[in-house]
């Protein structure tokens, strides 16, 4: 957690001055039982009015004085907390986007958003609560525990029996129902999962009559979650109780034991009642200890997780950033490559010139894929060579590379925006006639006469078709000149005309292409054609040359035509 | 005070939540005894601490006697505190708890006996979170509306009446002035909801970005968006640094401010009782008690703006969940059907939305043993007429005639047991293999389901798998697709049922093992020794269907064409169309 004090930098006056301002209104809130003491034992006692009202103007006094000086340590909180997270937070984002796409994998994609959203706000928010509480708290206890035995140093040992009894009983109850409300948690997402299943079996449960079941079913889960949480309340609710017993004991003892030295003379009414509203000051704070703990431990596990992504090394990068003119676009070199393990990919070889064509064809998880995250540079070989343009891929700026390629994903992505916004994400300056005819190459004219340049994209694309949000990642790639195009699997979500009409369009296109899919029609009219096959390549040639001699190929044109 | 700040809407929600408390009155009632028996002991511990230090008054004048007796009350208060609180605690939890647990069965059985009407008009998502978070926070409110509140009433009051005793003067002046704190976070907290709204709101947004840079990668890497995105979420989070300062700040005003009230209060009883204390009016030990009362006064009243804004939150949530109820329940009456085989549609009409008519004077006439397929493009009225077949959504006008009978007559369950359906999305629940093929034939023999599963060649598979068929399958990990699709094969292999429905059953599979479901389909419709099942067939890939007995081509919701694949095909119309489309490339 120390680790992320980095990000205070700027901050750092304001830093020392908020807890500062948090210790003096402790300060002046300590103060006040020993006023009322002495108003009692000498106000009181020599009928010195004056006295009391002088005293108690004291009161007030110290009270606005303390409220003054406690807004202005909230108010430097807030803003060192609030200028803390927005650099963590810009900082952790900033990160991820430099990180290695295939980062993403291990962490996973969810968990990396709730790092830079809801990890990061803990971290904020607890460093808010830290600099508010650090040093009051525990100065309010030893404070009290000090005034206390100002008073009367045997009585004081009353006051360090109640804290360390008071703390025991709360770390003991907490423990005894973590494991209970963890247990409850686990049933609650249980409870979500068997819900959404029984969605998105609506079908499935009614077409077998399954009604009555899937009701039994969810009834044991329901049921067993209230248990476990009544379970967890009959301990949990022994806290408020155990607590107020321990203080209220604390002062029993106090009245007992100070009722013996009052007697012999050693102590005062006034100072008696000191100690109990001491007693009293320290238990309010001891009791959200607790609380206040839990938050630090978890938003430690939060600064844990966020450090894990500031800690992840960036790629290394190349510095080449001019093309030779080098026949040969792209030439893989007995690559092979592993994501996690056993090799994906294996002893792949293979060139594309210029302006030509490339198919690459095989069933799913036949390692397709993975050779476009190659070209991309998303991951790096393990064994072997990826060239581009005649040098290795490696000696050049990513940027600069990935600029010179058209990447068409095969799980289209749409940006929230307009359509324009998303057009231009590969070239901001991209003209308007080049939008429009970059969506008619990709068989989208139809979206820019219906939408227009300032037609608004939902997130995720969700107000487009499956094939519209393709055809306008397809699209996106054309609107700058590419020197490769990789289309990977873009075809799936278009009707077999469209695609056909696609791939006549791309012939006008200059560019090397690769095509990726499952499909034969949109690799058949390649210049040349890979099938692979468990990560290795089981043919090459052209449709006619594989049809006869590929096996593979041969089945996968008989399964997709003449079934 | 409770009803006061509540909406229409709002009573009406603690009115249905009521009917739910119902059954569980009687911990509510105990938990409202224990929470006036806790609170009024606790009220008098200041008083008798009082009375004690009144016992203790100087140098060889303390009397122990008293102070004995004192003592003695105080342990016997602080016990009964003790045991009072913890019963309440347990009753209100315990009620809570079942409480939530039946708003969550109805809820649940709700959406089992809703119409697909209503389920596929709502967000899944939404849908669990209603019955799994929302309904958690019922019982928050529960919880604090029946001790905090209550409690909270019976300390104000008590608390008032013992400083009234005590002297009437100090009692209202601390009457007086204590609402002012109540007032000042009133207004504090009406500040920061403002700018806590905004601050969602941006977070909102902040989490949209990143969500989206996140999940879109690699095309921003492909790109070169990363600066861009970045600028993005720097403006964002440079509009959250702003907001989210003034709520943090603004809400962080609460706590001082009472607190300065609650002091100045502190301070006049103060001032007020030791000067009637030099006046001999109130003894020091009732001092100690007014002072003790003057801060335990606000507490409740401090509190209780919390506990309204929780106690509103879970009524929020429960609303949510209670919405559920409402939903129609499908009625499921009729005669129970037996077998059927044929199958008329006559003049159907249907639309999802009325202003969109989609299904239009449908006519189809399937004779005992045909092989259907429907083709045509997304949005045609494939799945729809699925749909209706299996009387997931009721016809707006024609019928569906079964062996010559409409389909109305009869129970919708008899109806559906008479169809084997296998959709797109394979469905698998969490449980074993076994129970996941049995799912509509619970009694099933373990060879019955072996058989099954061989028939639907799984068998292989699941064998290999690390218990066999009684190893846990969920939605989520471990088998493919393709193999989850084969397991929902199996479980139709094993019902056996005379009809059969596949609605674009292979789409989301590789075309290896494509080959495999194919093949199992094969089986289910033209079984070796039985006769030929009527069967429909919805497909992206024509290869699929070129051997079904009819073609319907449909587009709009209508049969644009109808026959073999050879007669359609001579006809040189959209079919043929179609096809030639799909193997463009062998004219190319």
């Amino acid at each position: 957690m120390f680790r992320l004090i980095r990000f205070l930098k700027g901050h750092i006056p304001a830093t020392i001055a908020a807890p500062v301002c948090k210790l003096i209104e402790a300060i002046a809130e300590l103060a006040v039982p020993m006023i009322i003491a002495s108003v009692i034992d000498i106000g009181i006692a020599n009928s010195d009015k004056t006295y009391v009202i002088k005293y108690c103007a004291v009161i007030g006094a110290l009270a606005v004085g303390g409220f003054l000086i406690s807004i202005t340590g909230q108010y430097l909180a807030s803003k060192v907390a609030l200028g803390f997270g927005t650099r963590l937070r810009n900082a952790t984002f900033k990160h991820i986007n430099a990180l290695p796409v295939s980062a993403c994998d291990k962490i996973g994609g969810a968990s990396l958003v709730t790092r830079v959203t809801g990890d990061v706000l803990n971290c904020q928010n607890a460093l808010n609560m830290f600099l508010r509480l650090v040093l009051r708290m525990p100065f309010v206890v030893i404070g009290a525990f000090v005034m206390s035995m100002i008073i009367d140093p045997v009585l004081s040992l009353m006051f360090l029996t109640m804290t360390i009894v008071l703390a025991a009983t709360i770390t003991c109850v907490l423990r005894l129902t973590m494991p209970r409300v963890k247990r409850a948690q686990k049933n609650l997402d249980e409870i979500s999962r068997n819900t959404a299943q029984s969605l998105s079996g609506a079908r499935v449960i009614r077409a077998f009559s399954k009604q009555k079941h899937a009701k039994t079913e969810f009834d044991k889960v329901a049921t067993a979650t209230a248990d476990t949480n009544i379970g967890a309340a009959r301990i949990s609710a022994l806290l408020t109780p155990l607590t107020f017993a321990v203080v209220n004991l604390a002062i029993i003892a106090v009245l007992w034991f100070g009722g013996v030295k009052v007697n012999i003379g050693t102590l005062t009414q006034g100072e008696t009642i000191a100690l109990i509203n001491y007693l009293q000051q320290a238990f309010f704070v001891i009791v959200n200890i607790g609380n206040v703990f839990s938050v630090f431990t978890r938003s430690s596990a939060c600064a844990a997780r966020v450090n894990e992504i500031l800690d992840m090394p960036l790629p290394e990068n190349g510095t080449l950033a001019e093309i030779s003119d080098d026949d040969c676009v792209i030439k893989f070199d007995n690559v092979s490559f592993a994501y996690d393990g056993d090799y994906d990919v294996r002893d792949i070889s293979f060139s594309l010139d210029r302006d030509k064509t490339l198919g690459i064809i095989g069933g799913t998880g036949s390692g397709k894929s993975t050779l476009i995250n190659l070209m991309e540079r998303f991951y790096t070989p393990a064994v072997g060579t990826v060239e581009f343009c005649g040098k290795p891929a490696a000696e050049y700026d990513v940027a600069f590379m990935r600029g010179k390629i058209g990447y068409v994903p095969q799980r289209a992505a749409v940006l929230r925006g307009t359509l324009e916004s998303n057009l231009t994400i590969a070239d901001e300056n991209a003209s308007r006639e080049r939008q429009q005819s970059a969506l008619a190459l990709a068989q989208a004219s139809e979206l820019w006469d219906a939408l227009g340049p300032d037609g608004q994209i939902a997130d995720g694309g969700k107000n487009l078709s499956g094939g519209q949000r393709q055809r306008v990642s397809i699209a996106r790639a054309l609107c700058r000149d590419n020197i490769l195009y990789l289309f990977d699997d873009v075809t799936s979500a278009l009707d077999y005309k469209t695609e056909r009409d696609f791939i006549n369009a791309m012939k006008t296109v200059r560019g090397a292409k690769i095509f990726v899919s499952q499909r034969i029609s949109a690799v058949s009219g390649c210049d040349d054609i890979i099938v692979l096959d468990g990560g290795r390549i089981v043919g090459r040639g052209t449709h006619e040359t594989l049809k006869r001699d590929c096996p593979l190929y041969a089945e996968f044109c008989a399964s997709q035509s003449e079934g | 005070m409770k009803n006061k700040n509540l909406s229409k809407k709002q009573s009406a929600t603690v009115r249905r939540l009521m009917k739910y408390l119902k059954p569980h009155a009687g911990l509510i009632v105990c938990a409202f005894l224990f929470a006036v028996i806790t609170a009024a002991a606790s009220l008098f511990t200041p008083v008798i601490i009082g009375r004690a230090v009144d016992c203790i008054v100087g140098a060889g004048a303390v009397d122990f006697k008293k102070l004995t007796l004192y003592v003695c009350i105080l342990a016997g208060l602080i016990g009964a505190v003790m045991l009072f609180q913890w019963l309440m605690n347990l009753c209100a939890q315990r009620a809570a708890h079942l409480t939530v647990r039946d708003a969550r069965r109805d809820g649940f059985a709700s959406l089992i006996d809703a119409p697909l009407k209503y389920i596929d008009g709502q967000s899944p998502g939404d849908l669990a979170a209603r019955i799994s978070v929302d309904a958690d926070q019922i019982a928050d409110g529960i919880v604090q509306g029946s001790t905090q509140i209550f409690m909270g009433v019976v300390t104000i009051i008590g608390t008032l009446v013992f400083m009234i005793l005590i002297n009437p003067w100090i009692a209202l002046a601390v009457a007086a002035l204590t609402p002012l704190s109540l007032l000042v976070s009133y207004f504090v907290a009406r500040g920061t909801h403002k700018y806590f709204t905004q601050q969602t709101r941006v977070r909102g947004e902040l989490y949209g970005t990143s969500e989206e840079t996140i999940r879109n990668r690699a095309l921003i890497a492909a790109y070169g968006y990363a600066p861009r995105a970045e600028r993005k979420f720097g403006a964002t989070n440079d509009e959250f640094k702003d907001c989210g300062f003034k709520a943090t700040f603004f809400s962080s005003l609460v706590n001082p401010s009472t607190r300065l009230i609650n002091s100045l209060v502190y301070a006049v009883a103060a001032v007020m009782s030791t000067v009637f204390a030099i006046e001999g009016a109130v003894s020091i030990g009732e001092i100690t008690q007014l002072l003790l009362f003057a801060n335990q006064f606000a507490r409740p009243l401090n509190e209780i703006t919390g506990v309204i804004t929780e106690f509103q939150t879970s009524l929020a949530a429960a609303k949510r969940i209670l919405d559920l109820t409402d939903a129609e329940k499908q009625d499921d009456s009729g005669d129970a059907l037996q077998t059927c085989n044929a199958i008329t549609i006559d003049g159907l009409d249907f639309s999802y939305t009325p202003e969109k008519p989609l299904i239009q004077d449908l006519n189809v006439d399937v004779p005992q043993g045909t092989l259907v397929a429907i083709v045509g493009r997304t949005g045609c009225g494939k799945t729809t007429l699925i749909n209706l077949l299996m009387r997931f959504y009721d016809p707006d006008g024609g019928r569906i005639l079964l062996d010559g009978e409409d389909a109305a007559q009869y129970t919708r369950s008899s109806v559906r047991a008479n169809f084997g359906m296998v959709l797109q999305d394979s469905w698998v629940f969490k449980g074993t293999v076994r129970d996941n093929i049995a799912y509509g034939k619970p009694d099933a023999t373990d060879e019955e389901v072996r058989a099954a599963a061989k028939a639907a060649d799984i068998d292989g598979f699941i064998e290999r798998m690390p218990n066999g068929y009684d190893t846990v399958i969920d939605d989520g990990d471990g088998i493919s697709q393709g193999q989850k699709q084969l397991i929902n094969i199996a479980r139709i292999m094993l019902t056996d049922p005379p009809m059969l429905i596949l609605d674009e059953a292979t789409s989301n599979i590789d075309t290896r093992t494509e080959k495999r479901v194919q093949a199992a389909f094969d089986k289910l419709l033209r079984p070796e020794n039985g006769k030929k099942k009527t069967g429909f067939v919805v497909a992206h890939r024509l290869s699929t269907i070129v051997n079904a007995d009819m073609i319907l081509v449909m587009d709009s919701g209508k049969i644009i064409e109808r026959g073999t694949h050879k007669e359609l095909l001579n006809k040189n119309g959209a079919y043929a169309a179609l096809y030639k489309a799909q193997f463009a490339r062998e004219s190319a």
